[in-house]
């Protein structure tokens, strides 16, 4: 079976729970800067990490509404007073300065906390906000990237498919422990395919014996 | 409400407290073991896999908002809860918190390494000071020795590897000569009643590359099954596993390795989502009366006993005994210990596929371990074994291990990602804090839970002796990387921001002297005769091993001792 067989796509629903189709699109923007796709590599919107984002803030987190709420808020002020423009209308390369400004460099420099006194930057604008609110982006959006696709996230399990992780598996066998084995072979399961195949699996015998190497 | 005394109280089903209470039931005494957790069917586990409910989100962990624990370096310091397991959503990373809750408790959860300690870490300060001479620990130490040895615990090692089932190849087997894997094994009665797990994919790399180095690498003992066992079906290799629940009961978690027995005697009793918060004594102390706990409804219950044993880690061991006024002599909380791992991790030359496997179908060396370090480096007070890590690695557990120098977010983000994730390996070592009058934990002034009862405050930094330690062993492992052909390789730092792993150890020590010590060595209490404080809160030092193993032999220790068998040291 192809591995495009295994792995359940979930239906690409684009309803929410908890944001509003402006938020949800700023969102899914700044997901897409922290793990941007092309045309070989999907990135944050296929994956619909957005959606997982949705989910648990209107679920487990609901703890986060608020920096979700009152930091976007905060952001479309600061892309105003910066730029004259709303977040997702900005160029890709514009984004990146923004969260580059919030999330710091892409690879640590020491500068994270930037100094908020920066020449330019309206002094009305909460900056520590805006600090949290990408910081909170940034872990959502690796969840959503590499959740199980029942979250709402990693649709069509893109994320495993990109990394080479072949998600849930029941067990693996002594040939596939084999040191450089391609688990590319092996076709991605998520939690939906094996609560389906719950009954239909092999004997535990068959991952805990064949010692053949 | 009016309670029915019974024979024995445990607060804790966890890995120490399902073993008391399952073998005293078995042997006709009745028992009630309270959890704060819920009590789990196999049912609850077959579908665990699942990164973002029991990583992400620590589904089966206490949480700083259900038990808050505050920490603080040294005690001029402010205490703030644990600063290390907030993370940017508030939730936390489970490896860093106190033990799942639950039946089975922090064996549920465990990755399974198995360690005996081996005979000289009893005589651990001893040691360092013939060795290395009395100034060589620090001025604030306060090291003890065992006041038990290795022979005294040797019957009940064995008792834990084979009657809840734990799998390695022994080197040191008594009257056997021949195969000996690692020469520094100490003298077991017999083998293991399972032979080791397959090796996880890299773990040959490292195993091949220390043999090479002139180190004997020996495979590490698990407490998963690698065959059928009593019942449970051997490992499947699904590498969700540390952290997560086992889906076959290959793990050997107490609740289904100790409490079936004793339920089906019909005198064990679970209450599950009880909380207990006070031992009630007798006028003046010295006995206990019972315990006091909220049940699953929020109401306030009291329930008498003729003995109560307290087996819910050595961190709420000592809480509870604070928050009950046990502590006459002030010892309790004090001795606190812990391990700092000296993380290493890198990229093999071909793919290593970290998402198969326990983390402890690996190898490990005791080349370094305890005093043997003194011949190398006699600065370094007491060595530890190097413990290669080949798999149960998720990809957002690996995002959050990333090199400090890969880029965080942006396409490079995602391309480490897709480039790296199936050639990571690592390896790891465990140093434990030398004890001080600065490592310590008691009760938080500030910090309250949702009940009103005090928080547990830890007082804990890395002492200069821990760090030299941890770097000793990350200069042998940059060796092994190197013999490995590791294409790259990062380091965790030799004084890490986290002071608890579920590695916590000391807070009740045990000893024979009742102005020193908190319990004799049978976990009895020396203020209060017929309480039992018991786990890893006895330990008097600590070792370069994970400690559940030598925890659940003093258990089977305490249950002799409770049903009234003969015990010569």
């Amino acid at each position: 079976m192809s591995p495009q067989e295994y792995a359940i796509s979930y239906p690409d629903s684009g309803a929410l729970t908890y944001f509003n189709d402006f938020q949800a699109r700023t969102v899914e923007a700044i997901t897409e800067r922290i793990i941007p796709g092309d045309s070989a590599n999907a990135g944050a919107t296929q994956a619909g990490v957005v959606y997982y984002i949705d989910r648990a803030i209107s679920g487990f987190s609901t703890g986060l509404q608020r920096v979700y709420r009152l930091g976007l808020r905060e952001l479309e002020r600061f892309c105003e007073r910066e730029r004259s423009a709303q977040f997702v209308d900005l160029t890709a390369e514009q984004q990146d300065e923004v969260v580059r400004r919030f999330l710091g460099n892409e690879i640590r420099d020491g500068q994270i906390a930037q100094n908020d006194q920066e020449s330019g930057t309206p002094s009305e604008v909460d900056l520590g906000l805006l600090r949290s609110l990408f910081a909170v982006i940034r872990e959502h959006t690796i969840e959503g990237y590499f959740c199980d696709p029942v979250y709402g996230g990693n649709r069509g399990a893109v994320g495993w498919r990109l990394v080479g992780f072949p998600g849930v598996q029941w067990g693996y066998t002594a040939e596939q422990m084999i040191p450089g084995f391609d688990a590319t072979q092996i076709p991605i399961k998520t939690l939906a395919d094996l609560r389906r195949d719950l009954n239909k699996l092999p004997d535990n015998a068959h991952y805990y014996t064949n010692e053949g190497h | 409400m009016p309670a029915k005394k019974v024979d024995v109280i445990v607060v804790g089903a966890g890995a120490s407290g399902a073993i008391v209470a399952s073998e005293l039931a078995q042997n006709g005494v009745k028992v009630v073991c309270f959890d704060k957790g819920p009590r789990y069917t196999d049912e609850d586990f077959r579908l665990k896999y699942d990164e973002i409910r029991y990583y992400a989100r620590g589904a089966i962990v206490p949480h700083m908002t259900t038990d808050p624990m505050t920490w603080r370096e040294r005690s001029k310091d402010s205490a703030t809860i644990l600063p290390w397991v907030s993370g940017p959503l508030g939730t936390a990373n489970p490896l860093h918190l106190p033990p799942s809750l639950g039946t089975g408790g922090g064996s549920i959860h465990w990755g399974g390494a198995c360690w005996r300690f081996r005979e000289s870490e009893f005589r651990m300060k001893s040691i360092i000071e013939e060795r290395l001479g009395k100034k060589a620990l620090p001025e604030a130490h306060t090291l003890v020795d065992w006041p038990i040895s290795y022979e005294d615990l040797e019957p009940y090692y064995d008792r834990v590897e084979w009657g809840l089932g734990i799998s390695g190849r022994g080197s040191n087997i008594s009257g056997q000569s021949g195969k000996s894997d690692n020469p520094w094994e100490a003298p077991r009665r017999r083998d293991y009643p399972m032979p080791p797990l397959r090796q996880g994919p890299a773990d040959q790399r490292f195993s091949d590359a220390c043999s090479r180095l002139g180190f004997h690498p020996f495979r590490t003992a698990t407490a998963i099954a690698s065959v059928p066992f009593k019942g449970r079906s051997g490992c499947t290799y699904c590498g969700f596993c540390h952290g997560y629940p086992c889906h076959v009961n290959a793990k050997t978690s107490t609740h289904v390795a100790a409490l079936p027995e004793g339920l089906a005697s019909g005198n064990l009793e679970i209450r599950d989502y009880s909380r207990v918060y006070k031992v009630n004594l007798s006028n003046g102390g010295s006995r206990a009366l019972g315990v006091s706990y909220y049940d699953s409804q929020g109401r306030s219950v009291d329930i008498e006993a003729d003995r109560v044993v307290l087996a819910c880690y050595a961190l709420e061991n000592a809480r509870l005994m604070l928050a009950s006024g046990i502590n006459r002599n002030g010892q309790v909380g004090k001795h606190y210990m812990t391990h700092a791992f000296g993380f290493f991790m890198g990229l093999t030359p071909q793919s290593s596929n970290p998402f198969m496997g326990p983390l402890v179908a690996s190898t490990a060396i005791e080349d370094f371990s305890g005093e043997l370090v003194h011949d190398y480096d006699p600065t370094v007070l007491w060595g530890a074994p190097i413990i290669s890590w080949p798999g149960d690695f998720q990809p957002i557990e690996i995002v959050h291990a990333m090199p400090a120098n890969a880029p965080r977010w942006g396409a490079g983000f995602r391309d480490w990602m897709r480039d790296n994730y199936t050639r990571i390996w690592a390896m790891y070592s465990q140093t434990a804090n030398i004890p001080t009058q600065e490592t310590y934990v008691d009760l938080d002034p500030h910090h309250k839970d949702r009940y009103g009862q005090p928080a547990l405050r830890m007082t804990h930094g890395w002492g200069e002796v821990d760090k030299r330690g941890v770097e000793f062993l990350l200069k042998q492992k940059r060796k092994i990387a190197e013999e490995m052909n590791l294409m790259t390789w990062w380091e965790e730092t030799t004084s890490p921001e986290y002071h608890l792993s579920t590695h916590e150890v000391g807070t009740h020590r045990m000893g024979d002297d009742p102005a020193t010590s908190v319990v004799d060595i049978f976990g009895r209490s020396h203020e209060c005769e017929n309480l039992f404080v018991i786990g890893g809160g006895q330990f008097p030092s600590y070792h370069g091993y994970n400690p559940t193993q030598t925890i659940q032999a003093l258990a089977y220790m305490t249950v002799d001792h409770m049903l009234g068998r003969p015990f010569h040291r």
